[in-house]
């Protein structure tokens, strides 16, 4: 749920970036980082292990443009995709606006997409949230790598439910469609806090 | 139990095998439908098959051309799992019996991982669809978010790099890649992966060498010591690319080569591609132009990988 600040105009929008252990996630905000301008975003806080895993979570404040009288942060999170972290995953999670799932594109990597996946669902559960209300789009990342399974496998493992997502084919390493899934998604969070707020609703372009 | 008696060559069969001593159907009686099976590669299961599950005999069979057929409800039942496995009693029933007898000590239970790039090889088109009542969500009119103009930049960026889908990786013909690997060793003869492998190993100064591929579904070669191997295949991946990506942050070249001096033997990895290939040094470091020359080969080799191996 955003955050809103009445007395310093603010409202923070969380996103966070779920997935399978060593899937991407980090490097999406790696390359988001090195592509803002200092002037909008802070640090890069990561905490990782020696293997560079990542060990609590990395975390990016973005501050953007002013609408309407409210200057908005979005909070852009990892949660560590290792399975013993659970707790951590359940922690980051809280009072989430928006979710993008990365998945791992490697064929040996399809059951932990979807243990992930299942797990994401659980976890948003037990903040009494269902996975259809929140704000989320997927992300196949490691499509540069040679063995990938196609997309429309892992459309058939993660969108397989009613509502039928966005999805992007993604090499967070170099890059492609990192935006592109990030803004798909805070798309999707900024019209479902219009539809709660009205009255802070943005102009459309 | 009917899905024991599967195997066999045809690709595309659809049809049960009776089983012997079967009684001939009843003229009356219609027969029973066919159930679709998917003919399988029998050489990627078991070059996947777990640790725990290998044993001296399957390298006698490792490279066997044989194909077993599995019932395909029985594998597209599992694809929403992202994971498909089979009873090590039912693999054995369906394999050739003249290659059986290596897999024998197998406990018949243990489940073996079928890999699911053998099973979308030949995979039905219509074997996986979604559901039918699917409502795709409307992302509504487009907002200005901070993040639009920076996707924008980056979709005309790659664009213009011809990346805007990721491209297919082109198959690479492994007769032209051998031809290249021909030149490199000087030699007429015919090479294969057993011949390069072999050649490496005869090159001043190498007692052996081992290729493995970072996602360890591959290996072959040997330094002479299967805990070697097994340790190496682990290792080389997170070693080999977390030292490319530290130096290269520190404005290095990318990296090459590592070597490792041990009390008693010096062992070196060259990593390209996510293909690892390690050398066993007879006394000293690399003679003159042997370096180089085994990174060639590896660069070769990467780029065969595929089509000539894994």
């Amino acid at each position: 749920m955003a955050f809103i600040n009445h007395t310093n105009k603010d409202i923070q929008f969380k996103i966070v970036y779920y997935g399978p252990a060593l899937c991407g996630k980090t490097t999406n905000l790696v390359y988001i980082h090195s592509r803002i301008s200092p002037v909008y975003r802070g640090d890069l806080i990561s905490l990782a292990t020696a293997a560079d895993r990542t060990l609590f979570f990395d975390f990016l404040p973005i501050d953007s443009v002013v609408l309407h009288g409210f200057r908005t942060k979005f909070q852009l999170y990892t949660v560590p995709g290792q399975v013993l972290y659970n707790t951590t995953r359940q922690l980051v999670l809280r009072n989430v606006d928006g979710v993008i799932f990365a998945a791992d594109s490697q064929w040996d990597k399809m059951e932990q997409n979807v243990e992930s996946f299942r797990n994401l669902e659980e976890n948003l559960g037990q903040q009494n949230l269902a996975l259809d209300e929140v704000p989320y789009v997927l992300q196949f990342n490691k499509r540069d790598l040679p063995n990938i399974a196609p997309a429309n496998y892992l459309e058939y493992l993660l969108n397989n439910r009613k509502r039928r997502v966005q999805s992007f084919e993604a090499a967070a390493s170099t890059g492609l469609n990192v935006f592109r899934t990030l803004d798909a998604v805070t798309q999707l969070l900024l019209h479902k806090f219009n539809r709660e707020n009205r009255p802070l609703r943005p102009n459309p372009r | 139990m009917a899905f024991l008696n599967w195997l066999k060559p045809n690709r595309a069969r659809t049809g049960p095998t009776p089983a012997s001593g079967t009684p001939p159907p009843d003229e009356a009686a219609p027969p029973p439908p066919a159930e679709p099976t998917i003919s399988l590669q029998l050489q990627p299961i078991l070059k996947t098959l777990p640790l725990s599950l290998e044993q001296p005999a399957l390298r006698s069979i490792v490279d066997s051309n044989a194909e077993i057929a599995l019932p395909l409800k029985l594998i597209q039942s599992q694809l929403s799992s992202g994971h498909v496995v089979v009873k090590a009693a039912a693999l054995l029933e369906a394999m050739p019996e003249h290659i059986r007898g290596a897999l024998s000590q197998i406990d018949s239970s243990t489940k073996v991982p079928i890999p699911l790039e053998e099973i979308f090889r030949n995979l039905p088109n219509d074997a996986i669809r979604l559901r039918d009542d699917q409502v795709i969500e409307d992302p509504g009119e487009i907002l200005q978010t901070p993040f639009t103009e920076k996707a924008q930049e980056d979709s005309k960026r790659f664009a213009e790099l011809g990346a805007g889908t990721p491209p297919e990786r082109p198959i690479p013909d492994p007769d032209a890649g051998f031809a290249r690997l021909n030149s490199i060793f000087v030699t007429e003869e015919r090479l294969d992966l057993p011949a390069v492998l072999a050649k490496v190993a005869q090159l001043p100064d190498i007692k052996a060498c081992l290729l493995t591929t970072g996602d360890g579904r591959f290996v072959a070669g040997s330094l002479g010591d299967e805990r070697l191997d097994h340790a190496l295949q682990a290792l080389m991946p997170g070693l080999f690319d977390q030292s490319a990506s530290k130096l290269s942050e520190a404005g290095l070249s990318p990296l090459q080569t590592i070597t490792c001096s041990c009390r008693d033997e010096q062992l070196s990895s060259f990593g390209q591609d996510k293909v690892y290939l390690t050398v066993l040094h007879g006394h000293r470091p690399f003679k003159p132009g042997v370096r180089e020359k085994l990174f060639r080969v590896l660069e070769e080799l990467a780029k065969m990988r595929g089509k000539s191996f894994a």
